[in-house]
């Protein structure tokens, strides 16, 4: 075989290996990690690049991003503590790691806290319905978070289902 | 065929061509297998119809289907592509090789799209289209005509813009000025790109892409200029953040690093590297401008689109390219136009302004259509 070939074969898997290591990647963080439940608020926007999705955001952490040295990085980390079998969000540091049994690394974006996990794929014909519930302060958020603070979206939990 | 009847009568008439060279034209191409264009259409339509109906048969019954089964499916259909690429690739036709290349390309796209959706992963659209990029860059190097590396190049460039404001807005509050640099800094690296990657053989078709995207994305650059420094900003950050300054930094390092290159380049002449050498000066006071400058007449942008454009023009008179040069002298007057109505606005509403207005548009572009030629040759001469 030439060279080309061999370049060809290589251009043509190397696409595939890019797909399957994503995958496996988020497979991989979904199997590992601590599984959290956090309640949210949000709306509906709709994006021609992203598709429709849920934005929303995690409840309670509208004080995190409003000082200004918050404001202004790249790394906050909101702890997580267990209190009556629910996971809850209490302090918050900036450029610090924390001590607390679990936390989330994100950063602020103006006055919102964000992690990456601030959006869910929904069916269409599902989405106002989920988008009601979420205005009625009746969703919540299930992660898989890991030690290193990183957040992966498992699922949507809705308390009082208004879709069936 | 009647367009060939048509053109070699023509030619006859001119006495460029016998009657009996014309008959051997005409009876060669009638002894050429013809081309079934109207079963090839159908063939098509019933194809497209097809998809379309397989598709929205999934789309119906999209939430039903197992993740298991999509991501499955979906690996089967780009293992397949990829596999009939490269059979096509031992096979002698181009077009087709590039036709499976390009729809391949859109399904590594969809297979992003669809993984992002089953596992909910977060980030910025921005990402997920530069880690494509990456993944693909090696398959785009295989392709034989243009369109594949300009579609590439084209997402590179946008997303790669949007990376980079992202990177100076860390927390949202940047002024919009800022945005300015990467969008003059991604027209340096499309022609740094576009030299250096013309360098490797592999890479050629990449480099073509870049150079291709040079004279829009400038004119894009351009306008954007004009418009930014057509408004009154408040500054809200001085240029002292990490992100900023870096950003500023990369920048200048680009600007000398083409200021070497229309230096040291042994092809071009003097003439040239003296007028490439002032489009960059310009296009650099221009940058400054737009990012730092507050409360400049609209006159300065003006002049220096004015003048940007001119120099551009110029090297489509050295290349030899009369169309672009003509558009570039149609962009002038329709940036005088606009100067025009900026100084006469109100009397622009009156009945005496528009009928002024509209002798204007009519001599201007008369003039203009007339003189054209005659400037690129008073351009081509003082050139030489």
């Amino acid at each position: 075989m030439t060279k080309k070939k061999y370049g060809l074969i290589f251009a043509l898997v190397l696409p595939i290996i890019g797909l399957l290591a994503m995958v496996i990647n988020a497979q991989i963080r979904l199997w590992t990690g601590t599984t959290v439940v956090l309640p949210i608020e949000g709306y509906d926007p709709r994006s021609l690049l992203s598709g429709h999705y849920l934005a929303y955001r995690l409840v309670n952490t509208d004080n995190v991003c409003k000082s200004p040295t918050a404001a202004q990085a790249n790394d906050v980390y909101l702890c997580l503590e267990q209190k009556n079998n629910q996971w809850v969000a209490t302090t918050y540091l900036v450029r610090t790691l924390p001590q607390c049994t679990l936390y989330i690394k994100g950063k602020c974006e103006r006055t919102n806290f964000m992690a990456g996990i601030e959006r869910y794929y929904v069916p269409e014909q599902k989405a106002r319905s989920l988008e009601a519930a979420l205005r009625q302060h009746q969703g919540a958020i299930e992660l898989q978070v890991d030690k290193h603070g990183k957040a992966t979206v498992r699922d949507l939990v809705i308390v009082n289902p208004q879709d069936n | 065929m009647a367009n060939i009847k048509k053109l070699t009568m023509q030619w006859q008439e001119q006495g460029l061509l016998s009657h009996e060279q014309r008959e051997k034209i005409i009876d060669y191409e009638n002894r050429k297998p013809g081309t079934a264009w109207v079963l090839y259409g159908f063939l098509t339509l019933g194809v497209l119809v097809v998809g379309i109906g397989i598709i929205a048969l999934i789309a119906a019954n999209w939430d039903l289907i197992p993740k298991t089964v999509k991501l499955c499916n979906d690996f089967v259909i780009v293992a397949g592509l990829s596999f009939y690429t490269y059979w096509l690739s031992q096979r002698c036709s181009k077009i087709a090789y590039e036709s499976v290349l390009f729809f391949l390309l859109l399904m590594i796209l969809a297979s992003i799209g669809l993984i992002t959706q089953i596992y909910q992963l977060g980030g910025e659209p921005y990402q997920a289209i530069l880690m494509y990029c990456l993944m693909t860059a090696p398959l785009v190097c295989t392709a034989n005509f243009s369109w594949v590396p300009l579609y590439w190049t084209g997402l590179l460039i946008i997303f790669g813009n949007q990376a980079w404001m992202d990177y100076i807005d860390i927390n949202g509050w940047g002024s919009p000025n800022y945005y300015l640099i990467p969008l003059f800094s991604g027209l340096l690296i499309c022609v740094i790109a576009s030299r250096v990657l013309h360098w490797f053989l592999a890479t050629r078709s990449l480099a073509e892409g870049f150079k291709h995207w040079v004279l829009p994305y400038g004119l894009i650059v351009i306008l954007a200029m004009d418009l930014a420094n057509g408004e009154s900003r408040n500054f809200s950050h001085t240029l002292t953040s990490t992100p900023l300054l870096f950003s500023a930094t990369v920048n200048l390092v680009l600007t000398i690093a083409v200021a070497a290159g229309i230096a040291l380049t042994p092809l071009l002449s003097s003439t040239r590297k003296a007028l490439y050498s002032l489009l960059l000066l310009i296009y650099f006071c221009y940058e400054i401008l737009g990012i730092v400058g507050q409360h400049i007449p609209s006159v300065v942008p003006a002049s220096l689109t004015i003048i940007l454009l001119g120099l551009i023009a110029l090297h489509f008179v050295v290349i030899e390219k009369p169309r672009m040069f003509s558009l570039l002298i149609s962009l002038i007057g329709l940036r005088f136009l606009i100067i025009y109505f900026q100084v006469f606005g109100s009397l622009a509403r009156t009945g005496v302004g528009l009928i002024i207005s509209g002798l204007v548009i009519i001599v201007g572009a008369t003039l203009i259509a007339k003189n054209t030629d005659r400037i690129r040759r008073f351009a081509q001469e003082m050139l030489k």
